[in-house]
């Protein structure tokens, strides 16, 4: 479910389903059933820093005549389900739940700061709804200028929100734009849909065929240019 | 040799080198990392949920294997669709001149994007560089490498150059008012409150 406010703060909750290309082929075999496994290569003993500890730096030849890299109780093994948990370098697993650092990194991958890492909270709620910032751009010119990498399906959930967004809908397919979308105050805040999530410019169009709509919520966290330059 | 994008508008063919361009390359990340009380960066591992095997990174493989449990082979494996029949594998465009089709802001819109490239033009052959310069967008098959799975790719031009947009193809499904309640006309039944 989403919130949405219209062009006059009328808001609304409806039906909101990401777009998604269909699953498409897998690797298998034609009339068989095949599953992908993964499974234990070694224990630790036979990682790289276990075996260059008992044979020397050049172990290549314990390797060709005596196989310890291969743990016949460990290798084969299926891993099923599995959690999560962090090790120190001293080999000890954490007890608890770690305290977390965002590294920051320039564009050319070279470290910039590092700061607390914070969980961003949602933006957009029932209370505060993405809202029509009341700026519109012409479909060509967004599509030209901005990578749209998600897209919402929006859908009414009764009547009256079918009236909503058709209206909606109808307004955006008669110009032939999109409408940004944001959240906060005048729509000026990025939106920000889940706990964690990515901070996203929202993009608005609408089509209409005869009483029948498509609302789209395009989102879209970059923009096309070349890297290097402004 | 890089790989080439060749694309052809009636009949006649651009070429073009590309870039792969993504967030990171044009804004920096942002990476998360667990620290222990020190500040010294923890490794991140797994620990299965049956068993007591702590498993570091290095430690596992993956494979096929059929409902015998029996190895199956890379290169015995086939693409499958989703009704168990093959599907044909599809090669890599590039190098191979693809035919442009004029398209739609809408049809680029719907697409599931799946990476972006810079385009820099070796050839720009007959009317394409003028078409994208008036805001032409294009579409053309593009696979980078092979695979099951046809992407589509749309070419347009802005003030900072050439890109192709790769994506996959998405269905919208038009939504439709759901069935209407009768609105009642006159009222033509007796109010009986007896019955109440």
């Amino acid at each position: 479910m989403l919130s949405i406010a219209d062009r006059n703060g009328i808001d609304a909750t409806i039906s909101a389903s990401s777009l998604k290309a269909p699953q498409g082929a897998r690797r298998g075999l034609v009339g068989q059933k095949t599953e992908c496994v993964r499974y234990m290569s070694c224990a630790a003993s036979g990682l790289h820093e276990s075996l260059q500890a008992a044979h020397g730096e050049d172990y290549a030849r314990a390797l060709i005549d005596g196989d310890p890299e291969i743990d016949m109780d460990v290798a084969g093994q299926r891993i099923g389900a599995t959690s999560r948990a962090f090790m120190a370098d001293s080999g000890e697993l954490l007890q608890f739940a770690p305290a977390e650092l965002d590294v920051i990194l320039d564009a050319t991958g070279a470290e910039v700061s590092r700061e607390p890492a914070v969980r961003v909270k949602p933006n957009v709620s029932g209370d505060t709804p993405a809202v029509w910032t009341g700026k519109r751009m012409n479909r060509r010119d967004v599509v030209r200028r901005f990578v749209l990498s998600r897209t919402i399906a929006l859908s009414h959930v009764d009547g009256l929100t079918y009236e909503y967004l058709y209206g909606m809908a109808s307004d955006l397919a008669a110009s032939g734009d999109m409408m940004i979308m944001g959240a906060g105050e005048g729509g000026r805040e990025a939106l920000i849909l889940a706990s964690g999530g990515c901070r996203y410019r929202g993009f608005l169009e609408g089509r209409v065929d005869g009483l029948a709509y498509v609302l789209l919520l395009h989102l879209s966290n970059m923009e096309l240019r070349v890297p290097g330059k402004v | 040799m890089a790989g080439k994008v060749i694309v052809a508008l009636h009949g006649i063919e651009s070429t073009f080198t590309l870039e792969k361009v993504d967030r990171a390359r044009l804004y920096g990340k942002r990476k998360r990392i667990a620290v222990d009380s020190d500040g010294s960066a923890l490794r991140r591992v797994e620990v299965p949920v049956v068993g007591d095997t702590v498993i570091v990174p290095g430690m596992t493989a993956a494979a096929y294997f059929d409902s015998a449990g029996h190895w199956v082979p890379s290169d015995e494996l086939v693409g499958v669709d989703s009704s168990g029949r093959e599907v044909a594998r599809v090669p890599s465009t590039l190098g191979i001149a693809q035919e442009l089709t004029l398209t739609t802001p809408e049809a680029l819109a719907q697409g599931q994007v799946t990476g972006v490239y810079h385009l820099d033009a070796i050839d720009f052959g007959g009317w394409l560089e003028d078409a994208l310069a008036d805001g032409a967008i294009l579409s053309f098959s593009f696979n980078y490498r092979a695979g099951y799975a046809p992407k589509v790719a749309f070419l347009v031009k802005n003030g900072a150059g050439v890109f192709a947009i790769v994506t996959e193809p998405t269905e919208i499904v038009w939504q439709t008012p759901d069935a209407v309640v009768p609105v009642a006309g006159e009222l033509d039944f007796e109010l009986d409150f007896e019955l109440l």
